[in-house]
């Protein structure tokens, strides 16, 4: 189990695949910081009055998940596609190469799935927070870590872990992309189930977008404040511009967790390959 | 031996990368430290400009118990699940000049901490705006609370929650803090 999921683990990482999907995140990221963060930088004091209730610009109001900005917004709306791209067809295409016979012929056909869906799940992961730590990072290296409830920050007291976000920041921060990482991860993994059913990659690679975008717009026609949240541009929101909650995030992941993997496992394990 | 130098290579970049992050980070950090912290509580006077202020008391009604409580209050609050914060505020006048609270008090703000609750208010009773030098007065300032602010699921965290007045922000944080909260 441990040498399969090396090798999974080393194809996914190093695969043309995720230097793309990095190659987006962090351009997005750093025009980013190049647009939004640096003319900040530049003057922390616009807007600052000693008398008033404004802080200077901070890194949590000033890093890319920090506010509503378009670079964000786009970041977001093109993560069902980046977490695709390094691993998540790559089931389609051993099992279009063949080279999947060459795996069972020497493992357990369970040792291999599990292997692959980890693969792709830490790739889909780390293709999120990857862009997001970078810009982070730059900003707290340039901006002031001031925080104070107030307008100027996005999270109000419906949002989801407000308090942490007011009293421990960074740990706010740092809470959100692991969620983003395992939400991430299991959107990646939406595409290795689907792969297991159709037999056109393109159909694979881009079921995941679709998925999102149908179930964002459904959603919203939901009353029902735990529907609404689990759209896909809400739960991997960090400022939360639409409240984020908690039961939704959980169902989010429960439902991607038990179909994806339970389709993906289920079908490998049972379909005869060889 | 290109794959050892390869990996010394990636370790020196990642630490100087690493140090100079921290350097920068220390830096601005230093020129924009933390919010030096200044509590007032009950009994204790914030010096502001001219003025003296001191919390005295937090109420915290729905709609018709504050109807019924400032029944000549025009601000009409028509959303039943409104809620209603007032702020009592002891204000001294210690300038040689009469003041219009009213100036001051649309730029400070109500805030539950940690939850993030934060909302600009009015004063109550307008026709009690005025403080005459060297007169001490108590103004009630009123703050709304609705379910886009703070909806039922987090009424409890919200009360259980820090209740201040923010009179200023930055460099220093100076606070009202509100330790008698009444419920009504």
């Amino acid at each position: 189990m441990k040498a399969i999921f090396k090798i999974e683990i080393e194809r996914a990482l190093k695969g043309l695949g995720m230097k793309l999907a990095l190659l987006i995140g962090t351009g997005i990221s750093i025009a980013h910081l190049i647009l939004q963060v640096v003319p900040k930088a530049m003057e922390p004091l616009r807007f600052f009055d000693v008398n008033y209730q404004d802080l200077p610009r901070s890194v949590f109001n000033s890093w890319i998940g920090g506010n509503s900005n378009y670079e964000y917004q786009l970041f977001i709306r093109l993560i069902p596609i980046l977490v695709v791209l390094p691993y998540g067809i790559s089931f389609f295409t051993d099992m279009k190469t063949g080279i999947v016979k060459n795996y069972y012929t020497r493992m357990k056909k369970s040792q291999y799935l599990i292997a692959k869906y980890l693969s792709v799940f830490i790739s889909g992961g780390i293709v999120v927070v990857l862009p997001l730590i970078l810009n982070l990072l730059v900003t707290s290296a340039i901006m002031p870590s001031l925080i104070s409830p107030g307008s100027a920050f996005f999270v109000n007291a419906n949002g989801m872990w407000s308090g942490i976000f007011y009293s421990h920041p960074y740990i706010y921060i740092i809470m959100y992309l692991i969620l983003n990482f395992i939400m991430a991860g299991l959107v990646g993994c939406i595409a290795l189930c689907v792969s297991q059913l159709v037999n056109n990659r393109f159909v694979a690679m881009l079921f995941p977008f679709l998925l999102c975008e149908f179930v964002s717009a459904i959603s919203r026609y939901s009353s029902n404040y735990v529907i609404r949240g689990m759209a896909h541009y809400r739960f991997f929101s960090i400022s939360q511009l639409g409240y984020n909650y908690l039961e939704s995030a959980v169902v989010v992941i429960i439902v991607l967790f038990v179909v994806g993997f339970g389709i993906f496992y289920v079908k490998g394990v049972k379909d005869d390959t060889l | 031996m290109i794959h050892f130098r390869k990996k010394i290579l990636l370790v020196t970049c990642f630490l100087v990368l690493l140090g100079v992050w921290i350097f920068a980070f220390n830096g601005i950090n230093n020129r924009f430290p933390k919010q030096v912290l200044e509590e007032f509580h009950v009994g204790q006077w914030l010096d502001y400009e001219n003025i003296q202020l001191s919390p005295v008391q937090m109420d915290v009604y729905d709609v018709g118990q504050f109807k019924d409580t400032y029944p000549n209050i025009e601000e009409s609050y028509t959303n039943p699940s409104y809620k209603i914060l007032v702020m009592k505020v002891k204000i001294k006048n210690n300038g040689s000049a009469r003041i219009d609270c009213g100036k001051y008090f649309s730029r400070f703000d109500a805030v539950a901490y940690p939850i993030g609750y934060e909302n600009g208010g009015f004063l109550l009773d307008a026709t009690n705006r005025y403080v005459e030098p060297g007169e001490e007065k108590e103004i009630d300032t009123c703050f709304g609370m609705s379910q886009s602010l703070v909806s039922d699921k987090n009424l409890e965290a919200f009360l259980n929650s820090q209740f201040y007045m923010g009179i200023r922000a930055y460099p220093i944080k100076q606070i009202l803090v509100f330790d008698d909260i009444v419920i009504h």
